[in-house]
């Protein structure tokens, strides 16, 4: 494993995200609340640039919320381009096929700059 | 040639293993913590002549789903010798086992030897710019 | 009337359990258990003449065709004792009967005329059906008219052991099924433990599907009207979250065959992972939810020229767990047992998919002899 700089703190606010290429893979970095996350620029259903979709909330409608409908995970849900296939950003996790799941890459923040560990 | 061929062993990298390739190993080349997926290298008499470097990219139930190739490397004193397929022979049969869905990977459009080899393997261009070999297909 | 019967099957080793036989509900058998003033109503219709599922104000088709003659004969049974007889003959141990023209039942306006037919109508099959022959079980008739007094009805008959499931009248139902009005209905088959069963049938429906009633003849809205019906109402049940809301209840669905099953499976999961927040009380794919609580009778069953090619459907489907035989005796286009069991499938399949599943689903206990 090694470590990868990607950009400035000071130049990744909070609620964006930056696609670079770590090697010869592109990868997603997100920044949601402060909290750094990375994703594979690659949709896990036709291989779609999955990272250059938008970052959202999504709906939820379960006993839990009177079967009505809720927003939740503001923020925290990429939805590729594509097909509109839903991810949850902070883990990897595919929304519509629970037993489907994205490599999620560890970010650290060291002296300003964001790294990623790849 | 084939007679060096017949004495070709096709190996698992091991866990932080770094294969040694020459100066090949320069540029901070992963060294294969991952341990849900396979990484390979290839050796004549126990010296390195070829590696193949891959990770998952995304998991079906634990078990990876599509594979990403973060290298594949070949010495210059045995290129043309097939060892690049020999070592994705072992990967495709590998990843199939696992119900791996496709292989995926990125090459510069200007690296037509690599392009041609790829092919060759059964990749196809996608439209995003990355090479899909879809073993669920072919 | 009863026609000749094709002859029986051996099915020594296994129960015939037929998830779809039709009771001949004509307005004259059903006005004596009718109340009034409807009562007057059916035995004005008695004297109506009628076309076969087709009595304006009781099974209303509206076809505007004319019929063509030299078709084979429609065929109704009026009696629980040469039911009993022909389904002996076919080599069917159990059925699960379901009505003729109350099929047709779901286009009637009249709110209070549609309840007091519903109750008639589950009277009456409990009486002069159910509890006068060995082997017979019944499909409670729900009224989407009317909702709550459907549920207090599923209530009521919940303790009849022959009642073993609640027919929803799904051809021309407007809302669909999913639709909240229904929701008691659902509610009540789900603490009654009762499966709730799609029966569609061919008719002409101002509401859907559209422009069928531009088919010239019964070939065309054939075609369209059973398939249509089940794919509308599965549709339906899904996109209002009923499999999620309701997560106990099964929901059977028969007179459409198999093939239409795969293709709404493909489809709903292509669909969902596109437009899951839509649909947020799914939290699989639709046909996960298909595959565990859904079931498929198989009238009419496909007939390909390549019988491994239906194989494959049931497998594409979920494979011999999810598939009831149907024969929907004594109906045109019935199936006999045969058509099915003759099918290039493993005993153990044909065991399931002839009556194991029925058994199970319907919660049927298994006869101590067999009746045929």
């Amino acid at each position: 494993m090694a470590e990868h700089l990607i950009a400035p703190v000071e130049a990744s606010a909070s609620g964006t995200h930056r696609v670079v290429k770590v090697r010869n893979i592109e990868i997603g970095v997100f920044n949601v609340g402060g909290d750094f996350y990375a994703l594979p620029n690659v949709c896990t259903h036709q291989f779609g640039p999955l990272c250059e979709g938008t970052v959202n909330g999504t709906t939820a409608c379960d006993a839990s919320t009177g079967w009505k409908f809720a927003w939740v995970k503001d923020g925290e849900i990429i939805t590729c381009p594509w097909h509109g296939l839903e991810f949850d950003l902070t883990t990897g996790q595919c929304l519509a096929m629970p037993k489907v799941r994205l490599r999620s890459y560890p970010v650290t923040v060291e002296e300003g700059m964001v790294k990623l560990i790849l | 040639m084939s007679e060096l061929l017949s004495r070709l062993v096709i190996r698992r990298l091991g866990v932080g293993e770094r294969p040694a390739l020459g100066d090949l190993t320069a540029g901070g080349v992963d060294t294969r913590e991952q341990t849900d997926c396979c990484s390979y290298v290839a050796e004549i008499d126990g010296h390195c002549v070829g590696y193949l470097l891959v990770q998952s990219i995304s998991y079906l139930d634990g078990k990876p789903l599509t594979l990403w190739i973060d290298d594949l490397a070949v010495h210059p004193d045995h290129r043309r010798r097939k060892i690049a397929t020999a070592l994705y022979r072992e990967l495709g049969t590998w990843a199939r086992a696992e119900g791996v869905k496709a292989i995926l990977t990125r090459i510069p459009p200007d690296n037509a030897a690599a392009r041609a080899l790829h092919q060759q393997i059964g990749f196809e261009d996608h439209a995003t710019g990355t090479l899909v070999w879809r073993l669920d297909r072919d | 009337m009863m026609q000749a019967v094709p002859t029986r099957i051996k099915t020594n080793d296994m129960v015939i359990v037929d998830a779809d036989i039709h009771v001949n509900d004509t307005p004259a058998a059903l006005a004596p258990y009718c109340a009034l003033p409807w009562r007057k109503s059916l035995e004005e219709l008695a004297n109506t003449p009628s076309r076969y599922l087709d009595i304006p104000g009781y099974s209303p088709t509206m076809k505007l065709d004319p019929p063509i003659p030299g078709q084979h004969p429609n065929r109704s049974v009026p009696t629980a004792a040469e039911m009993r007889e022909g389904l002996s003959t076919l080599g069917i141990d159990i059925g699960v009967l379901f009505p003729d023209n109350l099929l047709l039942f779901a286009p009637i306006p009249h709110i209070e005329y549609a309840t007091e037919l519903s109750h008639a109508y589950n009277r009456w099959l409990m009486e002069e059906w159910l509890l006068k022959e060995e082997g017979f079980y019944g499909a409670l008739l729900a009224c989407p008219q009317n909702p709550d007094d459907s549920a207090r009805e599923i209530e009521q008959y919940a303790k009849e052991e022959k009642i073993v499931a609640v027919y929803l009248p799904t051809a021309g139902v407007n809302p669909l099924w999913g639709h909240r009005k229904y929701d008691p209905i659902l509610a009540a088959a789900e603490a009654a433990n009762l499966p709730v069963f799609l029966h569609s049938v061919t008719l002409v429906s101002p509401a859907f599907p559209c422009q069928l009633d531009q088919f010239e003849n019964h070939f065309a809205r054939q075609m369209l009207s059973h398939s249509f019906a089940m794919m509308a109402n599965l549709v339906s049940l899904i996109h209002t979250g009923v499999p999620a809301r309701y997560p106990k209840l099964k929901v059977g669905f028969t007179e459409a065959g198999l093939a239409w099953v795969p293709y709404m499976m493909w489809r709903l999961d292509k669909y969902y992972n596109e437009y899951r927040r839509q649909v947020p009380f799914l939290e699989r794919r639709p046909s996960e939810y298909m595959k565990e609580r859904m079931w498929f009778a198989t009238q009419p069953i496909e007939e390909p020229d390549n019988p491994a090619h239906l194989i494959q459907t049931i497998d594409h489907l979920g494979g011999a767990d999810r598939v009831l035989f149907a024969s929907d005796w004594p109906h045109h286009d019935f199936d006999h047992p045969k058509a099915v069991l003759k099918l290039p499938m493993p005993a153990e399949a044909k065991r399931k998919i002839m009556g194991g599943n029925a058994l199970e689903l319907f919660n049927i206990p298994v006869p101590a002899t067999k009746l045929t």
